[in-house]
């Protein structure tokens, strides 16, 4: 440095040092603030800029028997709005003026003069903000505000206008709709979920202010397949609200996870800057005892039936006899879990019921057999025996029995074969009040079948303080006992699978697919009913219902087909039973030998014909056909795989399907 | 290195940093891409207008600026005093002339003025300095016009900056501490009755001591500030890689740009950055000691001075060391006239340091001295 200078009265020399000194001062500060309170204070900026959301799991998918989807969650393009920002450009600092008749000068001054976040509100407006900022120049101009508010309400309603018409041929919502959505005083609107990929384009090309498009799951079926009834719904808040959504919902749901997300000032998220956190844990996978082969034509059928014969509905259950599985189930008119979207409120509901499960109807004359089985078991009778059936008309106890065609002595296989009413009350009688009353509650009627779905009925059973000499004769011909069309099929299973009542369950296996555990449901013996010799003969005897009985037409079929027609009068509403509405059924198995399938359909109300021979077993006829028809010529591998997939578990009646048995 | 080229380097260093500073600052706000970026382009224009201003005054002889000295005065006066009339009011003060995009912030040229003029002066009646009259009082009542009209804009950090250069080069000149110790001793009660006349100005001094108080309120500056610089650590969280400049900082472009750049480049980055300035600041002391005349040596002390205190008063504002005070961090900060200002004091220190006995290539007793000491 230099010493001397020329004009040596410059005191200089404390300068440099005393700004070092300053430096230093600063330099120790900044080294407090950034070194010894690095932690601190970095946890009170974490604390003020980042927000923490929910990361969405996944909803679990439903799978058929053969890992086949019938219902899975993708991410789908769901438009939404912010209607706050729609009716106003993106900057209004020369829009307002224009827009309120006010002078750009004007405007201006009164900007100068205003706080700062009045010129915030201009450069980053809403239609709120714009509402006050206009206010305010009302006020700062000394002019009302209403004409000035009109004038802004014209304007933005014009640009809302347009928004609409851009968007309402894309979106193929009507205008003055989308118009109130977006007038709503909220910041978040949704326009439509679930649109397609081309549409979220087009809505990005046409590029208006607070119109977003959002990825968001969207629970997707395959078209055509009328499951919706127990598969159910999920709300647009991911939450189950029918069937096994429902019944499932918190294992389908998962837990959502947790990410950090940067945020500004105003409580805009970062997008980029999302931080590990708590990963999702997504929702378990449902593989199902259905198989999506089998319930296409089950719904086929009941369509078919129902469009024949206009009905109220049409209940159809395909149930694996040795085990309770469901392979099928359903009722016409079906809800396609597809297409749910559409329907009206009322509709939708009249469609959701899962009649097969949830109604409960007086079975008529399908009850009969299980009846003589118990009068089997018992060794009351053997097929063989004869019972006395009045030729059609016999009074017992001041009540006319009839019967559809007047028989003398009939064998209890030809009870059961020609359906006689007489035949089978004398069964009732033989077996005495106590012994059906027992045999009502072995069969679980009048108590849920525990299938694990929503909404169940029990059915309604004479309690035994009002069971009269009436009810004895009455059960047997499947009068004063009512239950669902779930719980006739788990019975009859349990008459033709060698005398064991299965409990019916539609759920296989559920897999956690965080952790891959699955746990597998093995099937449920409840009760044995009748043994198995006894069930024999009952295959024997439900066989020659088909080869010369009611059920008649079905003894060409590709098999050789087993079961029992019901043709039951319903109850009027004011006593007594009606002469006009009936409910038809049919319930049938096969083959015969070894009951792959048992099948009841069920019409509830049929127009025309009403018998159900002729109303329900043609169609249980094909349903069998169709049914093991594809079974026999299952893909081999696809089985295999899911059989190696699931463990073998409660399969041991699947292996039983080699020894097929066919009618030439 | 010559202390041209240590000016140079360091105001280069500046001006890139503060223009990517501006950029980081404004990316969200203003665009991503900086040739779009409004603010960006400003700054940039600026610079370029700031190296022009450079290049210019440094091959402006400084002696006509003392011959010009008193003109320049009366001229910046007038301008103080139009900018009270004919200044929009922005934030609620008068600072600016406006034309268009343009504004112009008139107390940042009245700094340099002011400095010229003292220099003028003393160099001028460097024998009467010792007499309170003649020596003392002219300069101080010019000041205190200045001071009066730049504390009616309202910009009381720039008069309070401005007299601490002015009483400094009073002090160093020869100025007797008697003359001056009555006048610090009057103007304490003053400067504290001007506090206490704002009601704003008194809660800022009040926060300054306990910001945590009320962090949402009138600590919310300062709070924003420490947070900003704590989040830094050592090495910051990289450049660009700020969130505190996200809305939660205010005034992040212009006078707390130095918490955001703390922020982005840590302890490491706050050191070298003040490091820049030190070598700014030892580079005009030697100028202005081996200035060849006292103008020259008043001149280039005063324009150092400037920026020292410049840069000492911003950062201990954002490291809440001082009260907060609307200073801007020199060439750094977002804003010309500052930039501009600043750069006209480097041209002529550049000009001072051309005159210089120690300049290398006028004057071969540097060269020599150099000799002996090695």
């Amino acid at each position: 440095m230099v010493d001397n200078p020329p004009h040596g009265t410059l005191k200089t020399r404390l300068i440099f040092p005393l700004f070092l000194c300053g430096v230093a001062v600063l330099v120790g500060r900044l080294y407090n603030i950034q070194i010894q309170n690095h932690h601190y204070l970095l946890k009170l900026a974490k604390k003020q800029s980042e927000i923490t959301t929910e990361v969405p799991a996944r909803r679990g998918t439903i799978f058929d028997c053969n890992r086949r989807v019938l219902t899975v969650s993708l991410e789908r393009p769901a438009v939404f709005a912010d209607p706050g920002i729609v009716a106003v450009p993106a900057r209004a600092r020369r829009w307002l003026p224009r827009t309120l008749g006010v002078p750009t000068a004007e405007f201006k001054k009164f900007l100068a003069a205003s706080p700062p976040d009045v010129i915030d509100d201009v450069t980053d407006p809403t239609l709120k903000r714009l509402v006050n900022v206009t206010k305010r120049l009302a006020d700062y101009l000394r002019t009302p505000p209403e004409l000035l508010l009109r004038r802004l309400r014209t304007a933005t309603d014009a640009r809302l206008r347009g928004a609409a018409q851009k968007l309402s041929p894309v979106l193929g919502i009507p205008e003055p709709d989308l118009r109130r959505a977006l007038r709503r005083d909220t910041r978040f609107a949704w326009l439509k979920r679930r649109v397609s990929e081309a549409t979220a384009r087009r809505i990005k090309q046409l590029n208006i202010r607070g119109i977003c498009v959002r990825e968001q799951q969207a629970r997707t079926a395959p078209p055509g397949l009328k499951i919706g009834q127990w598969l159910g719904l999920v709300g647009t808040n991911g939450h189950g609200l029918e069937g096994l959504e429902l019944f499932h919902d918190r294992r389908l749901r998962g837990t959502p996870g947790l990410a950090q997300l940067g945020r500004d000032a105003r409580g805009n998220g970062i997008a980029d800057s999302a931080e590990p956190a708590v990963p999702p844990k997504d929702g378990c996978n449902l593989y199902l005892t259905v198989d999506r082969r089998a319930q296409r034509i089950l719904d086929g059928e009941l369509e078919r039936t129902f469009a024949q014969f206009s009905p109220g509905s049409v209940s159809g259950i395909v149930m694996e006899p040795s085990t309770g599985r469901i392979v099928a189930m359903g009722s016409a008119p079906g809800l396609d879990a597809a297409r749910v979207h559409g329907l009206s409120r009322e509709e939708l509901r009249r469609r959701l019921r899962n009649h097969p499960i949830q109604s409960i109807y007086e079975y008529g004359s399908t009850f009969k057999p299980l009846v003589a089985a118990a009068a089997i078991d018992l060794g009351l009778v053997t097929p063989d025996s004869p019972i006395q059936c009045e030729n059609g008309r016999w009074k017992y106890r001041g009540r006319l029995l009839h019967d559809h065609h007047p028989y003398g002595k009939l064998s209890v296989t030809d009870v059961i074969v020609h359906s006689s009413n007489i035949g089978a009350a004398k069964l009732g009688l033989m077996l005495g009040a106590d012994r059906l009353q027992q045999l009502v509650s072995f069969y679980h009627f009048g108590r849920k079948s525990g299938i694990k779905l929503p909404g169940e009925a029990s059915g309604m059973v004479t309690p035994a303080r009002r069971w009269t000499y009436y009810t004895t004769t009455s059960v047997p011909i499947g009068q004063e006992i009512a239950g669902t069309p779930l719980q006739l099929t788990a019975a009859f299973c349990s008459l033709i699978n060698g005398g064991r009542l299965m409990q019916p369950y539609i759920v296989e296996a559920i897999e956690d697919p965080n952790t891959n555990d699955l746990t597998r449901r093995t099937p449920k013996e409840l009760e044995r009913v009748i043994s198995p010799e006894t069930s024999a003969k009952m295959r024997r005897i439900l066989a020659q219902v088909v080869e010369r009985g009611t059920g008649k037409q079905l003894r060409n079929a590709n098999y050789q087909i087993g079961g029992k027609t019901g043709t039951a009068q319903k109850v009027n509403p004011d006593g007594g039973y009606s002469q006009h509405s009936y409910v038809a059924s049919f319930v049938g198995f096969a083959p015969v030998s070894r009951p792959r399938i048992c099948v009841l359909v069920l019409v509830d109300e049929p127009k025309g014909s009403y018998y159900g021979s002729q109303v329900a077993a043609p169609a249980v006829g094909r349903i069998i056909d169709k049914t093991l028809a594809i079974l026999d010529a299952a893909a081999p591998k696809t089985r295999t795989a899911t059989r190696a997939f699931l463990k073998n578990a409660g399969d041991q009646n699947r292996s039983t399907t080699s020894n097929r048995e066919r009618r030439g | 290195m010559g202390n041209r080229q240590l000016i140079t380097g360091c105001v280069a260093t500046l001006m890139l940093t503060g223009l990517v500073m501006v950029y980081s600052n404004t990316a969200v706000s203003c665009g991503l891409n900086p040739l779009t970026n409004n603010s960006v382009v400003k700054q940039a224009a600026c610079v370029l207008l700031a190296v022009a201003a450079i290049v210019v005054l440094a091959h402006l002889d400084y002696h006509i600026l003392a011959r010009h000295s008193r003109a320049i005065m009366l001229l910046t006066l007038a301008a103080l005093a139009a900018v009270l009339v004919f200044g929009p009011r922005i934030h609620g003060a008068r600072r600016w002339f406006r034309a268009g995009p343009l504004s112009l912030q008139v107390s940042e040229f009245a700094k340099i003025a002011v400095i010229l003029y003292v220099a003028g002066f003393i160099s001028r009646k460097r024998h009467v300095l010792g007499d309170f009259v003649q020596g003392f009082l002219p300069p101080v009542i010019v000041l205190a016009v200045v001071f009066g009209l730049i504390m009616a804009q309202p910009d009381f950090g720039t008069a309070a900056l401005l007299g601490a250069v002015v009483i400094t080069l009073l002090l160093v000149s020869g100025v007797r501490w008697r003359h001056a110790a009555p006048l610090l001793v009057t103007a304490m009660p003053i400067l504290f009755l001007l506090i206490r006349m704002r009601e704003y100005r008194w809660r800022r001094l009040v926060v300054f001591l306990n910001p945590w108080a009320d962090p949402q309120g009138a600590g919310y500056h300062a709070v924003q500030s420490l947070i900003t610089l704590g989040c830094g650590g050592l090495l910051g969280v990289g450049p660009g890689c700020g969130r505190q400049k996200l809305g939660f900082l205010p005034e992040v472009k212009t006078d707390f740009t130095f918490a955001s750049f703390g922020q982005e480049t840590g302890f490491v980055g706050c050191v070298l950055l003040i490091a820049v300035f030190v070598a700014l600041f030892y580079a005009g002391v030697r100028i202005s000691r081996s200035a060849p005349d006292l103008f020259g040596a008043l001149l280039s002390l005063g324009v150092t001075l400037l920026i020292g205190f410049q840069m000492f008063i911003n950062i201990g504002v954002v490291s809440s060391a001082l009260p907060t005070k609307g200073i801007s961090l020199p060439f750094v900060s977002f804003g010309g006239s500052s930039m501009l200002a600043l750069s006209v004091g480097i041209g002529i220190l550049l000009n001072v340091s051309k005159h210089c006995r120690g300049d290398p290539a006028l004057d071969v007793r540097g060269a020599t001295r150099k000799e002996v000491q090695g």
